[in-house]
């Protein structure tokens, strides 16, 4: 297949979902979409989309025994060795659940102090607030000190060290926010680089960053679609 | 409040809690979905016992791989919806030799599916399959009745080409030239 024709692309991801893509074609579409993250992101549309008409069935309720049935069969599957016991990396939307969670409760936190300061006494230097942060990629010397302005929306990086590990991909700056990871920019990985940063960042009350592993040139859906290398919060400095 | 509101927040909290092997997470996540996987199951199975195995297979399989959803592939009931599908697929492969179709012409059922009932889900969701309705119907009535097949009854091109009597040639073209006019529908809606 040609595979950089868009409309080639979404119908092959669309008959793969749909199940009409068969036999060698479907095998051979399933590596290719191993390596490929823009077609795996295609494949998950047409998934999403197609199962849209199964929402509209109404719910069939299964006999009790089902229920009884797979609880056995889950205890029977537990007497082999468990599948929990080695350590591994945790997945990638568990991190950014748990990150969310993090920069939730610094938020409820931060949000009950700003309770207790009477109204009209908040910090005049609001407006010019700046945080620093640092990041530090595991298992390399890789890392960034960032000093951010967000009322300026601006972002300053200086990158340190080394990730052998980087190859042709590109390291993405995330913020976490209530709603979930907003794409900041690609970092520098070495010397110096300004970023923009959204604006709704400057009235957050709290900012946890975080850095994925992305196909060069940045993810291409927007969220992040590799692993996420590290988070850190900013912190406060003037 | 609808004890079975599969509402996408609380979903996704139980499949985290699930990833981590919480086993009251997970009956709370059989109680609350099985019944829109059991109704997927049916209809593309056609019987009740091999929905209920199949519906065994994948609870079994969120089980143990509930750490693998990822928010990027949509909402928790749709994945969960799309882990039932592509089993039922598996098993339709395995236990429904082609010369074995079942001899309906379900089309017709199947379009009053697609057209009529209200989704069972959220507000989010009801949007979503609200939208993917209006572009159903849009279709030629061919390209419909590929699409409904293929998704409902998991047929192979040579088994639509039989079920809707028509060169195979054609038909396959009605499923491709159908889910791009659905696709272009869907992104002129989005757009």
């Amino acid at each position: 297949m040609n595979r950089r024709d868009p409309a080639l692309r979404s119908a092959l991801a669309a008959e793969y979902a749909l199940g009409t893509l068969r036999g060698a074609a479907r095998r051979r579409f399933e590596r290719l979409v191993q390596t490929d993250a823009a077609l795996r992101a295609e494949v998950w549309r047409w998934e999403a989309h197609l199962a849209s008409l199964a929402l509209r069935l109404p719910q069939q309720q299964p006999a009790a025994g089902v229920w009884a049935a797979l609880e056995r069969r889950i205890a029977a599957s537990r007497q082999r060795p468990a599948r929990r016991a080695e350590p591994r990396p945790a997945p990638l939307w568990r991190v950014w659940a748990g990150i969310a969670a993090a920069a939730a409760i610094v938020a409820l936190v931060l949000f009950t102090q700003y309770r207790v300061v009477p109204p009209g006494s908040a910090p005049p230097a609001a407006q010019r607030a700046q945080y620093v942060a640092l990041l530090k990629l595991p298992d390399s010397n890789m890392q960034w000190t960032l000093s951010l302005v967000p009322a300026r929306g601006e972002l300053h990086a200086v990158a340190r060290g080394e990730y052998p590990q980087l190859g042709a991909h590109s390291l993405e700056l995330w913020w976490i926010s209530p709603q979930g990871p907003v794409p900041i920019g690609l970092l520098p990985t070495r010397g110096e680089g300004t970023l923009a940063l959204p604006k709704e960042l400057a009235s957050s009350p709290a900012i946890t960053l975080a850095v994925s592993l992305e196909p060069p040139g940045g993810s291409p859906t927007g969220k992040p679609t590799g692993p996420v290398l590290t988070s850190a919060p900013a912190d406060r400095a003037g | 409040m609808n004890p079975t509101a599969a509402e996408p927040q609380r979903l996704m909290m139980l499949l985290a809690a699930v990833g981590r092997g919480d086993e009251r997470a997970f009956a709370e996540l059989y109680r609350i979905s099985a019944g829109h996987l059991y109704a997927l199951l049916l209809r593309i199975l056609q019987r009740s016992d091999w929905a209920e195995e199949a519906l065994q297979d994948c609870f079994l399989k969120i089980w143990q791989k509930a750490e693998t959803y990822e928010p990027s592939r949509g909402a928790p009931l749709t994945w969960l919806l799309t882990v039932a599908r592509y089993r039922a697929l598996d098993l339709l492969r395995m236990k429904r030799p082609e010369t074995e179709l079942p001899d309906d012409d379900g089309a017709a059922a199947l379009e009053a599916t697609a057209a009529g009932d209200d989704p069972q889900e959220g507000a989010a969701a009801a949007q979503s399959s609200e939208r993917l309705a209006e572009c159903m119907r849009r279709l030629s009535t061919e390209q419909r009745r590929s699409v409904l097949l293929a998704y409902f009854r998991g047929y192979s091109h040579p088994e639509l080409a039989r079920a809707l009597q028509a060169p195979l040639g054609t038909v396959k073209s009605w499923v491709r030239r159908g889910l791009a006019r659905l696709r272009e529908c869907l992104e002129a809606q989005t757009a």
